[in-house]
């Protein structure tokens, strides 16, 4: 039991204390545990910690400490060297130490040496820096990756730019292009400009794979670069309307910037089937009002919902009805008569309990977005976790704002969420900090405790590479097995469970310390008679609530 | 870089965001809240899920607080507001603060809660994520909690402090306040006990109760009403406060599940859709809860005690009266009560519905920076983002500034 | 009745701290083990676990869609209602695994599951619902 060393907290804020630090000090130094007794360590720290002569420290108090972070703080400080934290088993036995003390200190022994016997099990690890390559690959040359790219290039960092064959602008964005057609040019310029930026045709597609350092890309003409960070950032695409004859909103934009005359009745059909999302509810107003105002003709909006939520949209109504837009929102009872190309649309308006039909010339019905395809198979080559409807980020609060499914590939813009420019500027904000937090020269430090694989057990299934959320996984064909690409991992265990060969381990607690502590556990003694199912009301408490059901 | 120095007003979601991204060795921050805990209001907030997570943001908040008691570049002055501001010819800032400390030293506190459990007035607050703190408003200064802490924290008459805080940036996430349905009697706030807001139901859901359990059964009948405060002209409040759809919706989600044979009226006049799985949750909750499109124009009290809830007929053409065990007034986001003076001290521009101007830190106003919903209504989710593109905004800044 | 808990340490383990918050005390008859991520449990852990002498494992993660490791929770889901599954087809009664998703505030609800398990004559719910795991690489879900 060498090198182990126990801090233990004093318990001298229990004014019925009952542990006797003393003794339980003289029972372990005979196992050859080192124990230091902090006093008050919730409240004065630690002061000791460099008498510890152990390799391995064991932590020892009650749930107070885990409670304020304090814990945290120690796992800070003993970061480059081995800690644990005894908590579970001692924190249930100190809560119980008002009844038994003597039994107490036996089950805390008791568990702190069969902690200590998991702690010898595990190996001694180093700290690993990864420090990534200082360059970023952008892909996407549309509004959204533009901008990540000129702010990207403004920080001195490299950048490339995969050029797509996909829209230059995605809904949301539609009016602010219409309105400032040099947007996405002068954006372009400001990346060709800057002596860091170069873009890069997307033909003939690109392979890339995942290293320690960065993501290795190969283009099919034969280009290749190592890159420390990748910006998926793609624009978003509509298809076509289901009905023959109508447009949706990129062709209606299209027509206007073609400056072709809308006279007649205009009509959009929004919240048909699901509802409309606010920024492409927001491209619809613009347009709306800009008929009205430039072409004098009749603009009906027929929706259900009225999205107000996004900044200045409700100004944005205001202005279109002054500017004589017809709003209706319609019942569920709407019909749609589609006649050769020329519709008819029959319903009642909520708003004012009356019947309405119109007959435009011309029907909007604005589709949901998706991305291109070119953008997918990238997307897939990344192992990029998508969501619904495409969106280039999957829906976890904790991937906000641009995280992706993978460390160093980053989502931002028009495909991670639907936005308004104003919300793109803010968004590349926030992303320039997070690759550059990526790039720090610096580095950054490798999990701590990710898995290791035995080559002799390894049967080269490669399920850990399919299972893997992170792509942290990949194949290492010299070896015929698989390998950890430290940097990606996340220490999650996942691939350690789902390995049919059990050729995982993860380093502070291989299987057999976690079978021991699960059956030290199940050992170990009740440390008082269980209380017929009813939750005892001792200290530390709060007057008792709805909690603790009996 | 060198050590720039940051101070950021208000550590609600927002604040602690830009504290905790800034707080790396390049800024030393210093992060002032009026309340004596960190988190703001939505440390009080509950988890909306119905085992499938609903992004309503609550564990994002509780992350942010447990990474700043993990913090050590963060310096926390707690039950302080600044007094005076003053910017320095070489650009920085000098704040003047005015702390009044809670009985509670919040240093010494070591969370064992005797004190909560000697205190027969009711005053002493367990917060969160965080540790004790003694309403003053309730307490009567009985000294029991005194003796009881072991910990030697409590002091009952703290004399107030003023400290001066240096700073090179200053960013400014005061917040915002829920309107208060009092104000106007037609809502029934407060002279029917069976009238509630969105907030007291916040807190219910916190306390994992869902409902006030004393007035209605598992198979009563309850009313949400949407844009209480806000989208209303004559309250003051044209614009709409962009949470009380989602918080109504996903609370309304979660009280159907925890009581489905409760009967769940809503009232709205438009939904505002939020989030990317919003078509999803939308198809899933309007199934369970029952539609009413009509902005009600009064909830009075019943000759029986409870809310009747009069609005126009969305269907025939007269008005509907509808009496309920429970009525929860959705009430909207306003500027916080001292915002128009915390505006006219720090120099910042304020806009027609009283919340802050966008500042980022350019032009004369150069190194204040606005983060939260004190600038408009946002989301918890949203606030993170916002608070992460102004860390941004001052991690360029400091570049800059250091070559 | 033995009960182990085997949980993470996002929500879990912060739902087990706010456990004395709510006035709750884990009864000692209840062992608690925490794991980075429940997607780190296997099947063989939970038999194990039974064989070593627990009467009943409960896996507490957290909620579908909040996981930080993305699907380990639904991982331990789907293998949890095996195991279920297999104790209830081979006439096993006196044995139980369940999972419980919680949010980091959900002491009551955790509270009260414990108390299901503990009480005598108790069943709980066989296994979780199902669960839906994600497709394996990139692209649409």
């Amino acid at each position: 039991m060498q090198g182990v060393s126990v801090v233990m907290c004093d318990f001298s804020c229990q004014p019925r204390k009952k542990v006797d630090c003393r003794s339980l000090r003289k029972e372990l130094a005979k196992a050859g545990i080192q124990v230091v007794v902090a006093k008050k360590p919730c409240r004065q720290g630690i002061e000791n910690l460099d008498d510890l002569q152990g390799e391995k420290v064991l932590f020892a108090g009650c749930p107070l400490l885990e409670e304020n972070g304090l814990y945290g703080r120690f796992r800070e400080r003993f970061s480059a060297a081995p800690a644990n934290f005894l908590d579970l088993d001692v924190k249930r036995s100190i809560l119980d130490l008002y009844d038994d003390a003597k039994s107490i200190e036996q089950a805390l022994s008791r568990s702190i040496k069969a902690h200590a016997r998991i702690l010898e099990a595990k190996e001694a690890e180093a700290t690993e820096t990864v420090k990534p390559e200082a360059k970023v690959l952008v892909y996407g040359a549309g509004y959204s990756g533009l901008h990540a790219a000129a702010a990207l290039c403004a920080t001195d960092v490299s950048v490339d730019v995969l050029e797509t064959s996909g829209p230059t602008v995605s809904p949301g964005c539609l009016a602010e292009a219409l309105r400032n057609r040099d947007a996405v040019r002068k954006l372009r310029a400001a990346v060709e400009q800057s002596q860091n930026g170069v873009f890069i045709p997307h033909r003939n597609g690109v392979r890339l794979s995942a290293l320690e350092n960065g993501f290795h890309m190969r283009t099919g003409d034969g280009m290749e670069a190592l890159y420390g960070a990748v910006v998926f950032a793609p624009e978003r695409v509509e298809g076509p309307c289901a009905e023959e004859g109508a447009l949706n909103l990129s062709a209606l934009y299209a027509a206007l910037e073609r400056r072709q005359q809308l006279r007649g009745i205009t009509a959009f059909l929004l919240d048909r089937g699901r509802p409309s999302t606010p920024e492409v509810v927001r491209d619809v107003l613009e347009a709306a009002k800009i008929i009205r105002d430039a072409h004098r003709g009749e603009v009906w909006v027929l929706l259900r919902n009225v999205q107000v939520s996004l900044q200045y949209q409700e100004e944005l109504y205001g202005d279109c009805r002054d500017a004589g837009v017809v709003f209706v929102k319609y019942r569920e009872d709407l019909s749609l008569v589609d006649d050769y190309g020329s519709f008819d649309i029959a319903g009642h308006d909520e708003q004012v309990h009356t019947a309405f039909s119109i007959h435009p010339d011309r029907l909007v019905i604005p589709q949901i977005p998706r991305l291109p395809a070119e953008a997918g198979v990238f997307a897939a080559a990344l192992k990029l976790r998508l969501e619904k409807d495409e969106y280039s980020q999957s829906d976890s609060l904790w991937n906000l704002p641009n995280d992706t499914n993978r460390t160093g590939v980053f989502a931002v813009g028009s495909a991670r969420s639907g936005m308004i420019p104003t919300l793109i500027r803010q968004d590349v904000s926030s992303l320039v900090a997070a690759v550059e937090e990526r790039l720090d020269p610096a580095g950054f430090a490798v999990e701590e405790n990710i898995p290791v694989v035995d080559a002799d057990k390894c049967v080269y299934c490669l399920t850990c590479v399919r299972v893997c959320p992170f792509g942290a996984m990949a194949k290492d064909p010299e070896q015929g097995a698989a390998r950890v690409i430290a940097s990606a991992c996340r220490a999650c265990g996942i691939c350690v469970a789902e390995c049919p060969a059990e050729a995982l381990e993860v380093r502070n607690l291989r299987r057999e310390a976690l079978f021991s502590a699960v059956e030290a556990l199940a050992e170990a003694p009740d440390t008082r008679p269980p209380a017929a199912g009813s939750p005892a009301a001792g200290p530390p408490a709060a007057a008792p609530t709805s909690g603790g059901d009996s | 870089m060198d050590t720039a120095k940051v101070a950021v007003i208000g550590a609600g979601i927002s604040g602690l965001t830009v504290a905790n991204a800034l707080s790396t060795a390049s800024a030393e921050v210093t992060l002032i809240d009026r309340d004596a805990h960190p988190g703001g209001r939505s440390v009080f907030y509950g988890c909306k899920a119905v085992d499938t997570c609903v992004r309503c943001g609550v564990c994002l908040l509780r992350d942010a607080m447990s990474e700043l008691a993990q913090n050590a570049n963060v310096n926390l002055l707690l039950s302080s507001s600044p007094v005076s501001f003053h910017r320095r010819e070489d650009g920085g800032f000098e704040l003047g603060m005015q702390t009044r400390p809670n009985p509670i030293d919040w240093r010494q506190c070591t969370s064992c809660g005797y004190c909560l459990e000697a205190c027969p007035q009711g005053a002493v607050k367990q917060i969160p994520g965080w540790r004790f703190t003694i309403d003053t408003q309730v307490c009567d200064e009985c000294g029991k909690c005194v003796d009881a802490c072991p910990a030697s924290a409590i002091q009952l008459h703290r004399e107030p402090t003023r400290t001066t805080v240096d700073a090179d940036y200053v960013v400014v996430a005061s917040g915002f306040r829920p309107f208060d349905p009092a104000v106007n009697r037609k809502w029934g706030y407060g002279s029917n006990p069976r009238v509630i807001h969105g907030t007291d139901l916040e807190h219910l859901f916190f306390e994992e109760k869902y409902l006030p359990r004393d007035l209605i059964e598992a198979d009563g009948k309850m009313a949400f009403i949407q844009c209480v405060g806000s989208r209303n002209v004559m309250e003051g409040r044209s614009g709409c406060s962009r949470v009380c759809c989602a918080y109504a919706l996903r609370m309304a989600n979660r009280i159907k599940e925890e009581f489905p044979e409760l009967q769940v009226d809503f009232y709205y006049m438009d939904i505002q859709s939020f989030g990317r799985n919003f078509p999803e949750f939308w198809q899933d909750v309007s199934g369970k809860i029952n539609l009413i499109r009509s902005n009600p124009i009064s909830v009075k009290t019943g000759p029986d005690g409870r809310p009747v809830v009069r609005c126009e007929d969305p269907d025939e053409p007269g008005c509907r009266e509808s009496s309920y065990d429970l009525v929860s007034l959705s009430h909207g986001i306003e500027p916080e009560v001292d915002s128009a003076e915390l505006a006219e001290l720090i120099g910042l521009d304020v806009n027609a519905d009283g919340f802050f101007r966008e500042a980022d830190g350019v032009g004369s106003d150069g190194g204040v920076f606005v983060a939260g919903a004190c600038k408009r209504p946002m989301r918890i989710d949203d606030s993170v983002e916002d608070g992460r593109a102004v860390s941004e905004k001052i991690l360029e800044r400091m570049r800059e500034a250091s070559g | 009745m033995k009960l182990l808990l085997l949980h993470c340490t996002e929500s879990g383990q912060k739902v087990l701290a706010r456990l004395p918050q709510i006035g709750y005390r884990l009864p000692s008859t209840v062992r608690t083990m925490e794991l980075k991520c429940t997607g780190r449990i296997n099947e063989e852990l939970l038999l194990s676990s039974l064989e070593d002498g627990f009467d009943a494992v409960l896996v507490v993660g957290c909620h579908r869609e909040n996981c930080r490791y993305l699907d380990g929770n639904l991982r331990a889901e789907r293998r949890v209602q095996r195991i279920a599954r297999m104790l209830a087809d081979a006439g096993v009664m006196d044995k139980k695994v369940d999972m419980l998703l919680v949010g980091p505030d959900e002491g009551a609800k955790l509270a009260a599951r414990i108390a299901a398990f503990l009480a005598p004559g108790a069943e709980p719910a066989a296994g979780a619902e199902t669960a839906s795991v994600p497709a394996q690489s990139g692209g649409k879900k």
